[in-house]
């Protein structure tokens, strides 16, 4: 049985509640715990528990999506890293990696009306390899770059470029592989983006030129 | 304020939340801001902490809030999440549900250690969201669900369901 069968079926389970235990039906985990799952407070194993509930609760799901946005809200603005020892030590990370952001927004912006690149980091830039300029909304996007010696992580965003939103977040992830795909879901709307990838390496952060990318409607 | 909403907003679209479940949090962030501070011009001066502090607070009561009716409520056979696609007969519809829950059964069955990596990652989760979640490292992660999946297999092939059951 493939993954993407497993998926479908486990999600048949899902809406019908069936991937609940049946000695768990009505006990649902505490909002506080919740908490302590999207702040990696407590035990692994008590997370686990946690999680393990979680991810078979349609209600409970939809509980921790909402903190962890607050959460990731917070993060990003700088202002949500209290009591949570993993982030703690990322928070100037973050921190300067929003200003960093910021920045390139600003000079997306101002370069947004002709069609040259904007270069950042210099020569040793993070090369994009993927997707075309223009994709159609139906399918899935995938996004792909090539490696940086040393890079730990990279840091990829979607920015809205329609008119009137330039330069706003439409999506953004860190992750430690070279690539990541966009469901149309993901995408909301068909029209203007740009996008562009950080790489972040013990040196320091190294970005990609800015890659407009124009999402068609089907 | 309006700030704070809107990453949170955008935050919330990467993790699938409807624009309701935040507007209705959101609403009782105003609502407490209103009560602290009364004003528009002192809520809109609250700092960023201060809004996030609040933000967190509401959805925690929200939650709670959400626990209690559910407890008073009973599933629905009409849950809109349970429709039987057009054109499936009944008899199709009921041997795929039965499948559904042997999976469910089946992912039980695996090791605590493995079955909520193997949840999340059946809830289409991509791998980096686990390991961003659980604070593991790629490596951990790939190798956690590997190993579940792989115990999710062999217990349904033991129980006859494999390739041929789902074409």
């Amino acid at each position: 049985m493939t993954d993407d069968q497993l998926r479908e079926l486990y999600g048949r389970a899902l809406a019908r509640g069936d991937s609940l235990p049946s000695n768990a039906s009505g006990q649902c985990v505490a909002p506080e715990k919740l908490l302590g799952l999207v702040r990696r407070e407590g035990t692994e194993e008590l997370r686990l528990q946690t999680l393990d509930h979680v991810m078979a609760c349609k209600a409970c799901r939809r509980e921790l999506d909402l903190l962890r946005a607050l959460e990731q809200a917070g993060v990003e603005m700088g202002v949500g890293t209290e009591g949570r020892p993993g982030w703690q030590t990322s928070a100037p990370l973050a921190l300067a990696a929003s200003l960093l952001l910021a920045v390139g927004i600003a000079i997306g912006v101002r370069y947004s009306g002709d069609q040259t690149d904007v270069p950042r980091g210099g020569v040793e830039a993070v090369v994009l390899l993927a997707p075309p300029e223009r994709v159609a909304g139906d399918q899935p996007v995938a996004f792909a770059w090539r490696p940086v010696p040393k890079a730990h992580q990279y840091v990829f965003e979607l920015l809205d470029a329609g008119s009137g939103r330039t330069g706003t977040p439409a999506f953004s992830r860190t992750t430690s592989d070279t690539s990541l795909v966009l469901e149309p879901a993901q995408l909301r709307r068909a029209g203007e983006y740009q996008w562009w990838v950080r790489a972040l390496t013990p040196a320091g952060a190294l970005a990609s030129p800015m890659r407009s990318l124009r999402v068609r409607s089907e | 304020m309006t700030r704070f909403a809107g990453m949170v907003r955008s935050v919330g679209w990467r993790h699938r939340l409807s624009d309701a479940d935040v507007d209705e949090m959101m609403q009782q962030v105003r609502i407490r801001l209103w009560r602290a501070r009364g004003e528009s011009e002192q809520i809109s001066r609250a700092p960023a902490s201060y809004v996030y502090r609040t933000a967190v607070s509401a959805a925690l009561d929200m939650i709670r809030r959400q626990h209690a009716q559910r407890i008073e409520q009973t599933v629905s056979i009409q849950d809109p999440g349970v429709a039987v696609p057009a054109g499936v007969s009944p008899e199709r519809d009921l041997e795929y549900s039965e499948l559904a829950a042997q999976v469910a059964r089946a992912i039980e069955s695996i090791p605590a250690s493995r079955r909520p990596v193997v949840r999340m990652y059946l809830a289409g989760h991509p791998r980096e969201e686990i390991a961003s979640l659980l604070g593991w490292t790629e490596a951990k992660t790939r190798n956690l669900l590997y190993r579940g999946l792989t115990d999710l297999r062999a217990r349904l092939t033991a129980q006859g369901i494999g390739w041929e059951t789902t074409t």
